[in-house]
Protein backbone atom coordinates (compact mmCIF):
# COMPACT_ATOMS: atom_id res chain seq x y z
CA UNK A 1 0.00 0.00 0.00
CA UNK A 2 2.51 2.75 0.77
CA UNK A 3 4.74 1.38 -1.48
CA UNK A 4 1.93 2.28 -4.06
CA UNK A 5 1.64 5.40 -3.09
CA UNK A 6 5.43 6.27 -2.95
CA UNK A 7 5.63 4.64 -6.51
CA UNK A 8 2.34 6.32 -8.21
CA UNK A 9 2.64 9.77 -10.48
CA UNK A 10 0.87 11.71 -7.82
CA UNK A 11 3.40 11.26 -5.53
CA UNK A 12 6.41 12.02 -8.48
CA UNK A 13 4.08 15.13 -9.02
CA UNK A 14 3.90 16.27 -5.62
CA UNK A 15 7.75 15.71 -4.78
CA UNK A 16 8.46 17.54 -8.37
CA UNK A 17 6.45 20.36 -7.30
CA UNK A 18 8.00 20.42 -4.05
CA UNK A 19 11.65 20.02 -5.46
CA UNK A 20 10.99 23.43 -7.14
CA UNK A 21 9.40 25.21 -4.51
CA UNK A 22 12.19 24.09 -2.43
CA UNK A 23 14.93 25.17 -4.15
CA UNK A 24 13.40 28.67 -4.20
CA UNK A 25 12.60 28.51 -0.61
CA UNK A 26 16.00 27.81 0.34
CA UNK A 27 17.57 30.13 -1.43
CA UNK A 28 14.97 32.82 -0.33
CA UNK A 29 15.65 32.02 2.94
CA UNK A 30 19.40 31.91 2.84
CA UNK A 31 19.19 27.87 3.33
CA UNK A 32 17.43 27.73 6.38
CA UNK A 33 16.92 24.25 7.91
CA UNK A 34 12.90 23.99 7.12
CA UNK A 35 13.25 24.40 3.14
CA UNK A 36 16.43 21.83 3.02
CA UNK A 37 14.07 19.42 4.71
CA UNK A 38 11.65 19.44 2.46
CA UNK A 39 14.59 19.32 -0.68
CA UNK A 40 15.74 16.27 0.70
CA UNK A 41 12.32 14.75 1.59
CA UNK A 42 11.10 15.50 -2.15
CA UNK A 43 14.57 14.44 -3.76
CA UNK A 44 14.55 11.17 -1.51
CA UNK A 45 10.73 10.78 -3.55
CA UNK A 46 11.86 11.27 -6.76
CA UNK A 47 14.68 8.93 -6.14
CA UNK A 48 12.72 5.99 -5.03
CA UNK A 49 10.43 6.77 -8.55
CA UNK A 50 13.15 6.34 -10.59
CA UNK A 51 14.62 3.67 -9.01
CA UNK A 52 10.86 1.76 -9.19
CA UNK A 53 10.02 2.82 -12.74
CA UNK A 54 13.97 1.00 -13.86
CA UNK A 55 12.97 -2.17 -12.27
CA UNK A 56 9.64 -2.52 -13.74
CA UNK A 57 11.29 -1.89 -17.63
CA UNK A 58 14.24 -4.47 -16.84
CA UNK A 59 11.47 -7.48 -15.34
CA UNK A 60 9.58 -6.65 -18.59
CA UNK A 61 12.32 -7.32 -21.17
CA UNK A 62 13.71 -10.56 -18.92
CA UNK A 63 12.37 -13.95 -20.65
CA UNK A 64 10.79 -16.07 -18.10
CA UNK A 65 11.46 -19.31 -18.09
CA UNK A 66 9.57 -22.38 -17.50
CA UNK A 67 10.89 -25.36 -15.75
CA UNK A 68 12.07 -27.27 -18.58
CA UNK A 69 14.12 -24.15 -19.81
CA UNK A 70 12.18 -23.42 -22.80
CA UNK A 71 10.83 -19.86 -23.20
CA UNK A 72 7.30 -19.52 -22.81
CA UNK A 73 6.35 -17.36 -25.67
CA UNK A 74 8.07 -20.67 -27.66
CA UNK A 75 5.69 -22.75 -25.97
CA UNK A 76 2.90 -20.70 -26.40
CA UNK A 77 3.97 -20.51 -30.69
CA UNK A 78 4.13 -24.50 -30.46
CA UNK A 79 0.79 -24.43 -28.71
CA UNK A 80 -0.41 -22.20 -31.42
CA UNK A 81 1.04 -24.20 -34.66
CA UNK A 82 -0.17 -27.43 -32.96
CA UNK A 83 -3.82 -26.07 -32.52
CA UNK A 84 -4.09 -25.23 -35.70
CA UNK A 85 -3.26 -27.89 -37.63
CA UNK A 86 -4.79 -31.65 -38.09
CA UNK A 87 -4.37 -31.64 -41.81
CA UNK A 88 -1.72 -31.27 -44.10
CA UNK A 89 -3.71 -28.81 -45.99
CA UNK A 90 -3.69 -27.04 -42.98
CA UNK A 91 0.50 -26.89 -42.85
CA UNK A 92 0.21 -22.98 -44.56
CA UNK A 93 3.46 -21.39 -45.67
CA UNK A 94 3.55 -19.72 -42.14
CA UNK A 95 3.35 -22.75 -40.42
CA UNK A 96 5.11 -24.71 -42.28
CA UNK A 97 8.35 -22.98 -40.60
CA UNK A 98 7.32 -23.25 -37.31
CA UNK A 99 6.73 -26.76 -37.76
CA UNK A 100 9.82 -27.77 -39.65
CA UNK A 101 12.24 -26.13 -36.92
CA UNK A 102 10.36 -27.60 -34.49
CA UNK A 103 10.62 -31.38 -36.56
CA UNK A 104 14.66 -30.47 -37.02
CA UNK A 105 15.31 -31.52 -33.57
CA UNK A 106 13.05 -34.52 -32.94
CA UNK A 107 12.94 -36.69 -36.15
CA UNK A 108 15.19 -39.35 -36.57
CA UNK A 109 16.75 -40.14 -39.83
CA UNK A 110 19.41 -43.08 -40.86
CA UNK A 111 21.22 -44.03 -43.71
CA UNK A 112 22.17 -47.08 -44.07
CA UNK A 113 24.76 -47.01 -46.69
CA UNK A 114 28.45 -48.68 -47.43
CA UNK A 115 29.33 -45.94 -49.23
CA UNK A 116 31.50 -43.74 -47.25
CA UNK A 117 31.39 -40.97 -50.06
CA UNK A 118 27.66 -40.55 -49.69
CA UNK A 119 27.64 -36.56 -48.44
CA UNK A 120 24.25 -36.20 -48.21
CA UNK A 121 24.28 -36.81 -44.47
CA UNK A 122 26.71 -33.83 -43.86
CA UNK A 123 23.98 -31.56 -46.08
CA UNK A 124 21.12 -32.53 -44.19
CA UNK A 125 22.89 -32.02 -40.27
CA UNK A 126 23.97 -28.78 -41.72
CA UNK A 127 20.54 -27.48 -42.82
CA UNK A 128 19.87 -28.31 -38.96
CA UNK A 129 18.37 -32.15 -39.20
CA UNK A 130 20.25 -33.17 -35.98
CA UNK A 131 19.80 -36.39 -35.49
CA UNK A 132 20.41 -37.52 -38.86
CA UNK A 133 22.83 -41.03 -38.62
CA UNK A 134 24.46 -43.00 -40.81
CA UNK A 135 26.05 -46.43 -40.79
CA UNK A 136 27.38 -49.07 -43.35
CA UNK A 137 24.99 -51.88 -42.36
CA UNK A 138 22.78 -52.90 -39.61
CA UNK A 139 22.94 -56.30 -37.49
CA UNK A 140 19.12 -56.86 -36.43
CA UNK A 141 16.03 -54.49 -36.75
CA UNK A 142 15.91 -54.34 -32.89
CA UNK A 143 18.72 -52.58 -32.20
CA UNK A 144 17.72 -48.89 -30.69
CA UNK A 145 19.36 -46.73 -33.85
CA UNK A 146 16.70 -48.90 -35.68
CA UNK A 147 13.61 -48.32 -33.18
CA UNK A 148 14.13 -44.45 -32.71
CA UNK A 149 14.65 -43.94 -36.87
CA UNK A 150 11.86 -41.88 -38.21
CA UNK A 151 12.80 -42.63 -41.99
CA UNK A 152 15.35 -44.67 -43.18
CA UNK A 153 17.24 -44.12 -46.55
CA UNK A 154 18.59 -47.59 -47.63
CA UNK A 155 21.15 -47.87 -50.40
CA UNK A 156 19.90 -51.27 -52.54
CA UNK A 157 24.03 -52.26 -53.00
CA UNK A 158 26.45 -53.17 -50.41
CA UNK A 159 24.39 -53.87 -47.74
CA UNK A 160 22.25 -56.25 -45.50
CA UNK A 161 25.69 -58.48 -46.09
CA UNK A 162 25.77 -58.58 -41.48
CA UNK A 163 22.35 -60.32 -42.34
CA UNK A 164 23.26 -62.94 -45.31
CA UNK A 165 20.04 -61.06 -47.40
CA UNK A 166 20.48 -62.31 -51.05
CA UNK A 167 19.16 -59.19 -52.67
CA UNK A 168 21.40 -56.76 -49.96
CA UNK A 169 19.69 -53.46 -49.88
CA UNK A 170 16.27 -54.41 -51.18
CA UNK A 171 16.14 -57.18 -48.84
CA UNK A 172 16.66 -54.71 -45.59
CA UNK A 173 14.40 -52.16 -47.31
CA UNK A 174 11.82 -54.60 -47.33
CA UNK A 175 12.29 -56.27 -43.99
CA UNK A 176 12.14 -52.87 -41.82
CA UNK A 177 8.96 -51.91 -43.62
CA UNK A 178 7.36 -55.00 -42.80
CA UNK A 179 8.47 -54.85 -39.40
CA UNK A 180 8.24 -51.01 -39.27
CA UNK A 181 5.18 -50.52 -41.20
CA UNK A 182 4.84 -47.20 -39.58
CA UNK A 183 8.00 -45.95 -40.37
CA UNK A 184 9.40 -44.07 -43.93
CA UNK A 185 11.48 -46.37 -46.00
CA UNK A 186 13.11 -44.64 -49.19
CA UNK A 187 15.52 -46.64 -51.01
CA UNK A 188 18.17 -45.12 -53.76
CA UNK A 189 20.49 -46.79 -56.28
CA UNK A 190 22.80 -45.61 -58.95
CA UNK A 191 20.91 -48.84 -60.74
CA UNK A 192 16.80 -48.36 -60.55
CA UNK A 193 16.46 -51.76 -63.03
CA UNK A 194 18.56 -53.69 -60.50
CA UNK A 195 16.39 -56.71 -59.48
CA UNK A 196 13.24 -54.57 -61.02
CA UNK A 197 10.50 -57.75 -59.87
CA UNK A 198 11.48 -57.16 -55.87
CA UNK A 199 9.08 -56.54 -53.61
CA UNK A 200 11.23 -53.32 -52.00
CA UNK A 201 10.04 -51.31 -55.16
CA UNK A 202 6.77 -51.78 -54.88
CA UNK A 203 6.50 -51.63 -50.87
CA UNK A 204 8.99 -48.91 -49.86
CA UNK A 205 7.58 -45.49 -49.74
CA UNK A 206 9.77 -43.55 -52.23
CA UNK A 207 12.57 -44.28 -54.44
CA UNK A 208 15.68 -41.63 -55.62
CA UNK A 209 18.28 -42.29 -57.88
CA UNK A 210 21.87 -42.04 -56.16
CA UNK A 211 22.96 -38.67 -58.41
CA UNK A 212 19.42 -37.42 -56.75
CA UNK A 213 20.14 -33.68 -55.49
CA UNK A 214 20.28 -32.99 -52.15
CA UNK A 215 17.46 -30.88 -52.48
CA UNK A 216 15.34 -33.55 -52.98
CA UNK A 217 16.39 -35.27 -49.83
CA UNK A 218 15.45 -32.35 -48.31
CA UNK A 219 12.18 -32.05 -49.11
CA UNK A 220 11.15 -35.71 -48.60
CA UNK A 221 12.70 -35.19 -45.57
CA UNK A 222 10.69 -32.14 -44.44
CA UNK A 223 7.39 -34.04 -46.10
CA UNK A 224 7.97 -36.84 -43.74
CA UNK A 225 8.49 -35.17 -40.89
CA UNK A 226 5.72 -32.77 -41.64
CA UNK A 227 3.56 -35.86 -42.22
CA UNK A 228 4.66 -37.47 -38.71
CA UNK A 229 3.62 -34.13 -37.04
CA UNK A 230 0.37 -34.21 -38.15
CA UNK A 231 -0.11 -37.92 -37.30
CA UNK A 232 0.89 -37.43 -33.84
CA UNK A 233 -1.53 -35.05 -33.16
CA UNK B 1 -0.65 -76.31 -79.15
CA UNK B 2 2.11 -79.19 -80.28
CA UNK B 3 4.33 -77.60 -82.70
CA UNK B 4 7.30 -75.24 -81.50
CA UNK B 5 9.90 -73.06 -83.36
CA UNK B 6 13.56 -72.16 -82.42
CA UNK B 7 14.64 -69.84 -84.59
CA UNK B 8 19.11 -68.58 -84.63
CA UNK B 9 20.58 -65.83 -86.60
CA UNK B 10 23.63 -66.93 -88.18
CA UNK B 11 25.66 -66.05 -84.96
CA UNK B 12 23.73 -68.82 -83.47
CA UNK B 13 21.98 -66.20 -81.30
CA UNK B 14 18.27 -67.12 -80.40
CA UNK B 15 15.88 -64.94 -82.08
CA UNK B 16 12.70 -66.16 -81.09
CA UNK B 17 11.89 -69.86 -78.99
CA UNK B 18 9.15 -71.31 -77.69
CA UNK B 19 10.51 -75.19 -77.60
CA UNK B 20 9.22 -76.77 -74.10
CA UNK B 21 11.94 -76.01 -71.11
CA UNK B 22 13.17 -80.08 -71.14
CA UNK B 23 13.56 -80.06 -74.89
CA UNK B 24 15.80 -77.34 -75.95
CA UNK B 25 18.73 -79.33 -75.71
CA UNK B 26 17.50 -81.80 -78.51
CA UNK B 27 18.28 -79.06 -81.36
CA UNK B 28 22.06 -80.31 -80.95
CA UNK B 29 21.48 -83.77 -81.43
CA UNK B 30 19.55 -82.72 -84.78
CA UNK B 31 20.34 -85.41 -87.69
CA UNK B 32 18.36 -83.96 -90.56
CA UNK B 33 16.55 -87.15 -90.98
CA UNK B 34 12.82 -85.72 -90.24
CA UNK B 35 11.79 -89.07 -88.44
CA UNK B 36 10.32 -89.26 -85.54
CA UNK B 37 11.57 -89.76 -82.09
CA UNK B 38 10.09 -90.87 -78.65
CA UNK B 39 10.40 -88.02 -75.80
CA UNK B 40 8.91 -87.35 -72.44
CA UNK B 41 6.68 -84.43 -72.64
CA UNK B 42 3.72 -83.27 -70.68
CA UNK B 43 5.25 -86.42 -68.43
CA UNK B 44 4.62 -88.82 -70.78
CA UNK B 45 6.83 -90.58 -73.79
CA UNK B 46 5.37 -89.28 -76.91
CA UNK B 47 6.68 -89.33 -80.87
CA UNK B 48 7.58 -86.28 -82.81
CA UNK B 49 9.92 -85.10 -85.34
CA UNK B 50 12.10 -82.42 -85.75
CA UNK B 51 13.53 -80.73 -88.65
CA UNK B 52 15.40 -77.80 -89.40
CA UNK B 53 15.78 -75.13 -92.85
CA UNK B 54 18.34 -72.50 -92.76
CA UNK B 55 18.32 -69.52 -95.19
CA UNK B 56 20.64 -66.97 -95.43
CA UNK B 57 19.53 -65.08 -92.20
CA UNK B 58 19.82 -68.24 -89.84
CA UNK B 59 17.59 -71.41 -89.35
CA UNK B 60 14.21 -72.07 -87.65
CA UNK B 61 14.00 -75.82 -86.24
CA UNK B 62 10.68 -76.90 -85.83
CA UNK B 63 9.39 -79.58 -83.34
CA UNK B 64 5.95 -81.14 -83.43
CA UNK B 65 4.05 -83.56 -81.79
CA UNK B 66 0.69 -83.03 -83.76
CA UNK B 67 -0.49 -86.52 -85.36
CA UNK B 68 -1.14 -85.50 -89.09
CA UNK B 69 2.74 -84.10 -89.27
CA UNK B 70 3.95 -87.40 -87.74
CA UNK B 71 1.87 -89.74 -89.78
CA UNK B 72 2.63 -87.46 -93.22
CA UNK B 73 6.16 -86.71 -94.22
CA UNK B 74 5.22 -84.44 -96.87
CA UNK B 75 3.02 -82.11 -95.16
CA UNK B 76 5.90 -81.93 -92.43
CA UNK B 77 8.30 -80.96 -95.11
CA UNK B 78 6.70 -78.35 -95.95
CA UNK B 79 5.66 -77.11 -92.25
CA UNK B 80 9.15 -76.70 -92.29
CA UNK B 81 9.93 -75.18 -95.46
CA UNK B 82 7.14 -72.31 -94.42
CA UNK B 83 8.64 -72.09 -91.04
CA UNK B 84 11.58 -69.67 -92.40
CA UNK B 85 9.18 -67.12 -94.19
CA UNK B 86 9.21 -64.79 -90.80
CA UNK B 87 12.56 -64.89 -90.30
CA UNK B 88 13.99 -62.09 -92.39
CA UNK B 89 11.87 -59.46 -91.06
CA UNK B 90 12.36 -60.32 -87.67
CA UNK B 91 16.12 -60.23 -88.29
CA UNK B 92 15.86 -56.84 -89.66
CA UNK B 93 13.69 -55.96 -86.68
CA UNK B 94 16.65 -57.16 -84.52
CA UNK B 95 19.16 -55.24 -86.79
CA UNK B 96 16.74 -52.33 -86.41
CA UNK B 97 16.40 -51.91 -83.05
CA UNK B 98 20.04 -53.04 -82.06
CA UNK B 99 21.38 -50.30 -84.23
CA UNK B 100 18.71 -47.67 -82.83
CA UNK B 101 19.87 -48.42 -79.39
CA UNK B 102 23.76 -47.83 -80.42
CA UNK B 103 22.61 -45.00 -81.56
CA UNK B 104 20.94 -43.69 -78.29
CA UNK B 105 23.88 -44.85 -75.95
CA UNK B 106 26.62 -43.41 -78.25
CA UNK B 107 24.60 -39.90 -78.20
CA UNK B 108 24.82 -40.58 -74.58
CA UNK B 109 28.08 -41.29 -74.12
CA UNK B 110 28.92 -38.52 -76.34
CA UNK B 111 26.72 -36.14 -74.44
CA UNK B 112 28.56 -37.34 -71.11
CA UNK B 113 32.38 -37.39 -72.32
CA UNK B 114 31.57 -33.61 -73.63
CA UNK B 115 30.17 -32.68 -70.38
CA UNK B 116 33.03 -35.00 -68.74
CA UNK B 117 35.39 -33.41 -70.71
CA UNK B 118 34.53 -29.94 -70.00
CA UNK B 119 34.73 -30.56 -65.92
CA UNK B 120 38.12 -31.73 -66.69
CA UNK B 121 39.56 -28.89 -68.31
CA UNK B 122 37.53 -26.18 -66.07
CA UNK B 123 39.54 -28.03 -63.44
CA UNK B 124 42.33 -28.48 -64.87
CA UNK B 125 42.88 -24.59 -66.29
CA UNK B 126 42.10 -23.52 -62.43
CA UNK B 127 44.74 -25.89 -60.95
CA UNK B 128 46.99 -26.89 -63.41
CA UNK B 129 48.43 -30.55 -63.40
CA UNK B 130 51.71 -29.66 -63.51
CA UNK B 131 51.39 -27.80 -59.65
CA UNK B 132 49.54 -31.01 -58.52
CA UNK B 133 52.47 -33.06 -60.05
CA UNK B 134 55.41 -30.84 -58.53
CA UNK B 135 53.36 -30.67 -55.17
CA UNK B 136 52.02 -34.22 -54.46
CA UNK B 137 53.40 -34.42 -50.96
CA UNK B 138 51.68 -31.04 -50.18
CA UNK B 139 48.45 -31.04 -52.68
CA UNK B 140 46.02 -28.94 -50.16
CA UNK B 141 48.45 -26.39 -49.70
CA UNK B 142 48.82 -25.61 -53.59
CA UNK B 143 45.65 -25.84 -54.03
CA UNK B 144 44.44 -23.41 -51.16
CA UNK B 145 47.51 -20.89 -52.05
CA UNK B 146 45.97 -20.74 -56.12
CA UNK B 147 42.18 -20.35 -54.66
CA UNK B 148 44.04 -17.44 -52.45
CA UNK B 149 45.73 -15.81 -55.43
CA UNK B 150 42.35 -16.40 -57.66
CA UNK B 151 39.07 -16.50 -56.05
CA UNK B 152 37.12 -14.92 -59.00
CA UNK B 153 38.27 -17.53 -60.72
CA UNK B 154 37.71 -19.75 -58.03
CA UNK B 155 34.06 -19.01 -58.04
CA UNK B 156 33.42 -19.05 -61.97
CA UNK B 157 35.12 -22.90 -61.71
CA UNK B 158 32.86 -23.74 -58.96
CA UNK B 159 29.90 -22.46 -60.85
CA UNK B 160 30.92 -24.24 -64.18
CA UNK B 161 31.75 -27.50 -62.19
CA UNK B 162 28.12 -27.13 -60.50
CA UNK B 163 26.43 -27.03 -64.01
CA UNK B 164 28.16 -29.45 -66.27
CA UNK B 165 27.85 -32.12 -63.20
CA UNK B 166 24.05 -30.73 -62.84
CA UNK B 167 23.75 -30.95 -67.40
CA UNK B 168 25.07 -34.69 -66.70
CA UNK B 169 21.90 -35.88 -64.75
CA UNK B 170 19.94 -34.46 -67.00
CA UNK B 171 21.61 -36.66 -69.70
CA UNK B 172 20.90 -39.19 -66.97
CA UNK B 173 17.27 -38.53 -66.68
CA UNK B 174 16.67 -37.43 -70.06
CA UNK B 175 17.58 -41.81 -71.16
CA UNK B 176 15.60 -43.04 -68.36
CA UNK B 177 12.33 -41.13 -69.17
CA UNK B 178 12.76 -40.64 -73.02
CA UNK B 179 14.61 -44.31 -74.29
CA UNK B 180 13.30 -46.81 -71.36
CA UNK B 181 9.82 -48.38 -71.36
CA UNK B 182 7.43 -47.69 -68.69
CA UNK B 183 9.09 -43.92 -67.53
CA UNK B 184 9.73 -44.18 -63.87
CA UNK B 185 7.39 -41.00 -62.43
CA UNK B 186 6.92 -40.53 -58.66
CA UNK B 187 5.35 -37.21 -57.73
CA UNK B 188 5.93 -35.63 -54.22
CA UNK B 189 4.93 -31.73 -53.13
CA UNK B 190 7.18 -29.18 -53.71
CA UNK B 191 7.04 -25.43 -53.40
CA UNK B 192 6.80 -24.35 -56.60
CA UNK B 193 8.55 -21.53 -56.08
CA UNK B 194 11.52 -23.08 -54.59
CA UNK B 195 11.81 -25.33 -57.05
CA UNK B 196 12.09 -22.75 -60.38
CA UNK B 197 14.92 -21.69 -58.09
CA UNK B 198 16.65 -24.78 -58.11
CA UNK B 199 17.14 -24.97 -61.34
CA UNK B 200 17.23 -21.36 -62.40
CA UNK B 201 20.46 -20.67 -59.99
CA UNK B 202 22.39 -23.03 -62.56
CA UNK B 203 21.97 -20.71 -65.30
CA UNK B 204 21.97 -17.08 -63.33
CA UNK B 205 25.71 -16.56 -64.11
CA UNK B 206 24.92 -17.32 -68.12
CA UNK B 207 22.27 -14.61 -67.62
CA UNK B 208 24.42 -12.13 -66.38
CA UNK B 209 27.07 -12.33 -68.55
CA UNK B 210 24.36 -11.70 -71.40
CA UNK B 211 23.13 -8.63 -69.08
CA UNK B 212 19.62 -10.17 -68.93
CA UNK B 213 17.54 -9.16 -65.61
CA UNK B 214 15.93 -12.18 -64.09
CA UNK B 215 12.80 -11.65 -62.16
CA UNK B 216 10.87 -14.34 -60.28
CA UNK B 217 7.49 -12.93 -58.86
CA UNK B 218 7.12 -14.01 -55.07
CA UNK B 219 3.59 -13.57 -54.58
CA UNK B 220 0.83 -16.20 -52.63
CA UNK B 221 0.24 -18.32 -55.66
CA UNK B 222 4.32 -18.90 -55.94
CA UNK B 223 4.39 -20.06 -52.57
CA UNK B 224 1.92 -23.25 -53.54
CA UNK B 225 3.15 -26.14 -53.27
CA UNK B 226 2.21 -28.76 -56.00
CA UNK B 227 2.52 -32.61 -56.50
CA UNK B 228 5.72 -33.27 -59.42
CA UNK B 229 7.94 -35.74 -60.35
CA UNK B 230 11.27 -33.48 -59.36
CA UNK B 231 13.58 -35.34 -62.24
CA UNK B 232 10.99 -34.90 -64.79
CA UNK B 233 10.25 -31.60 -64.34
CA UNK B 234 14.05 -30.80 -63.89
CA UNK B 235 15.01 -32.04 -67.22
CA UNK B 236 11.92 -29.47 -68.44
CA UNK B 237 13.08 -26.68 -67.31
CA UNK B 238 16.74 -27.03 -67.55
CA UNK B 239 16.39 -27.30 -71.29
CA UNK B 240 14.01 -24.08 -71.06
CA UNK B 241 16.00 -21.96 -69.53
CA UNK B 242 18.95 -23.59 -71.26
CA UNK B 243 17.38 -22.22 -74.45
CA UNK B 244 16.35 -18.56 -73.44
CA UNK B 245 20.09 -18.01 -72.29
CA UNK B 246 20.88 -19.26 -75.63
CA UNK B 247 18.10 -17.57 -77.33
CA UNK B 248 17.18 -13.90 -75.01
CA UNK B 249 18.40 -10.49 -76.25
CA UNK B 250 21.49 -9.21 -74.15
CA UNK B 251 20.57 -7.02 -71.57
CA UNK B 252 16.71 -7.26 -71.33
CA UNK B 253 14.44 -8.92 -68.86
CA UNK B 254 13.13 -12.45 -68.03
CA UNK B 255 10.24 -13.13 -66.09
CA UNK B 256 8.85 -16.13 -64.08
CA UNK B 257 5.60 -15.49 -63.22
CA UNK B 258 3.10 -17.92 -61.29
CA UNK B 259 -0.76 -18.30 -62.13
CA UNK B 260 -3.35 -20.06 -61.04
CA UNK B 261 -6.80 -20.15 -62.63
CA UNK B 262 -9.31 -22.48 -61.82
CA UNK B 263 -7.90 -26.34 -61.70
CA UNK B 264 -4.96 -25.50 -63.73
CA UNK B 265 -1.26 -23.74 -62.72
CA UNK B 266 0.89 -22.01 -64.85
CA UNK B 267 4.32 -20.98 -64.83
CA UNK B 268 5.00 -18.28 -67.67
CA UNK B 269 8.46 -17.21 -68.67
CA UNK B 270 8.12 -13.81 -70.34
CA UNK B 271 11.28 -12.99 -72.06
CA UNK B 272 12.72 -10.57 -75.46
CA UNK B 273 14.06 -13.71 -77.45
CA UNK B 274 14.61 -14.28 -81.35
CA UNK B 275 11.52 -14.50 -83.43
CA UNK B 276 9.12 -17.28 -83.85
CA UNK B 277 7.75 -17.00 -87.51
CA UNK B 278 3.61 -18.22 -86.91
CA UNK B 279 4.10 -21.14 -88.92
CA UNK B 280 6.81 -22.31 -87.08
CA UNK B 281 4.73 -22.25 -83.04
CA UNK B 282 3.22 -25.62 -84.00
CA UNK B 283 7.03 -27.43 -85.16
CA UNK B 284 9.13 -26.17 -82.48
CA UNK B 285 7.74 -29.03 -80.27
CA UNK B 286 9.01 -31.38 -82.96
CA UNK B 287 11.94 -33.85 -82.44
CA UNK B 288 15.23 -32.75 -84.87
CA UNK B 289 13.44 -29.17 -85.69
CA UNK B 290 15.17 -25.87 -85.61
CA UNK B 291 13.47 -22.51 -86.16
CA UNK B 292 14.93 -20.05 -88.83
CA UNK B 293 16.43 -17.74 -86.09
CA UNK B 294 17.81 -20.65 -84.08
CA UNK B 295 19.79 -21.74 -86.87
CA UNK B 296 20.85 -18.06 -87.14
CA UNK B 297 22.50 -17.48 -83.81
CA UNK B 298 23.86 -21.15 -83.08
CA UNK B 299 24.80 -23.40 -86.26
CA UNK B 300 25.17 -26.18 -83.97
CA UNK B 301 22.08 -28.06 -82.22
CA UNK B 302 20.02 -31.17 -82.75
CA UNK B 303 16.43 -29.45 -82.43
CA UNK B 304 16.06 -31.89 -79.20
CA UNK B 305 15.50 -29.11 -76.58
CA UNK B 306 12.10 -28.26 -77.01
CA UNK B 307 11.19 -32.06 -78.03
CA UNK B 308 12.53 -33.01 -74.47
CA UNK B 309 10.52 -30.24 -73.08
CA UNK B 310 7.31 -31.66 -74.06
CA UNK B 311 8.13 -35.40 -73.45
CA UNK B 312 9.54 -34.29 -70.15
CA UNK B 313 6.38 -32.14 -69.33
CA UNK B 314 3.77 -35.08 -69.82
CA UNK B 315 5.20 -37.47 -67.43
CA UNK B 316 3.94 -33.89 -65.13
CA UNK B 317 0.61 -34.00 -66.99
CA UNK B 318 2.23 -31.02 -68.13
CA UNK B 319 2.13 -29.18 -71.70
CA UNK B 320 3.69 -26.16 -72.82
CA UNK B 321 2.37 -23.72 -75.14
CA UNK B 322 4.26 -20.58 -77.14
CA UNK B 323 3.03 -17.20 -77.45
CA UNK B 324 5.16 -15.07 -80.05
CA UNK B 325 4.99 -11.57 -80.03
CA UNK B 326 3.11 -10.84 -76.54
CA UNK B 327 3.89 -7.35 -76.91
CA UNK B 328 5.28 -4.94 -79.62
CA UNK B 329 8.82 -4.84 -78.64
CA UNK B 330 11.07 -5.60 -81.57
CA UNK B 331 14.69 -5.10 -82.08
CA UNK B 332 17.63 -6.42 -84.83
CA UNK B 333 20.93 -7.43 -83.54
CA UNK B 334 23.40 -8.46 -85.73
CA UNK B 335 20.70 -9.75 -88.45
CA UNK B 336 18.73 -11.46 -85.42
CA UNK B 337 15.23 -10.25 -84.76
CA UNK B 338 14.10 -10.24 -81.11
CA UNK B 339 10.78 -9.82 -80.00
CA UNK B 340 8.09 -10.49 -76.84
CA UNK B 341 7.84 -14.40 -76.48
CA UNK B 342 6.13 -15.89 -74.01
CA UNK B 343 6.29 -19.90 -73.14
CA UNK B 344 3.82 -20.95 -70.73
CA UNK B 345 4.01 -24.59 -68.75
CA UNK B 346 -0.05 -25.52 -68.28
CA UNK B 347 -0.62 -28.28 -65.49
CA UNK B 348 -3.61 -29.43 -65.93
CA UNK B 349 -6.67 -30.55 -63.54
CA UNK B 350 -4.90 -30.54 -61.08
CA UNK B 351 -7.46 -29.38 -58.70
CA UNK B 352 -6.22 -31.40 -55.68
CA UNK B 353 -2.41 -30.63 -56.02
CA UNK B 354 -3.10 -27.33 -54.63
CA UNK B 355 -2.20 -26.61 -51.02
CA UNK B 356 -3.01 -23.57 -49.08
Amino acid sequence: MIKDALTSTAAFLISLVGLIVGIAWAIDSRWEWEPILVLLISLAELLIFAFHKANREEETNKPTESQNGVAPDKIKAEASVQSDISTAEDVTVKHRDSVLDMMKLRYHILFIDDDRKFNVVKILRDTGWKHTKTIPDIKSLDIELVKRTDVFFVDINGVGKLLSLEYEGLDLALMLKQRYADKKVVIYSANKNFNSFHEAWDECDYKLEKNALPYQFQNLVEEYSIQKFIDSK
Amino acid sequence: MSTFYYAVDNAGDCLYENFPSNLKAIIHAYNDNFEPFEVTWNGQRQFCRLGKKTTSEGSVFTLTFEDKFLRRFKLFRELVQASTLPLASIVKLKTDTLLAQVSITEELIHNLTSLNSYNIQDLFALIPQKILAQNFNKQEEAVRKIIEEQPNVTSATLLKLIKSNLAMKVEFSVFERTQRPNAFVQKMPHSIRDLVLSILQIFIEDFEKKGIQVYVNYDDVSQKRIDLDYDSIFVSLFYLLENAVKYCCRGTDFRIIFEEQGDTFYILFKMISIRIEPNEVNKLTSQGYRSVAAKKVNEEGKGLGMYRITKTLSLNNAEIEIFPRINSYKEIRDGITYEGNMFKIKFKDQKTWFRK
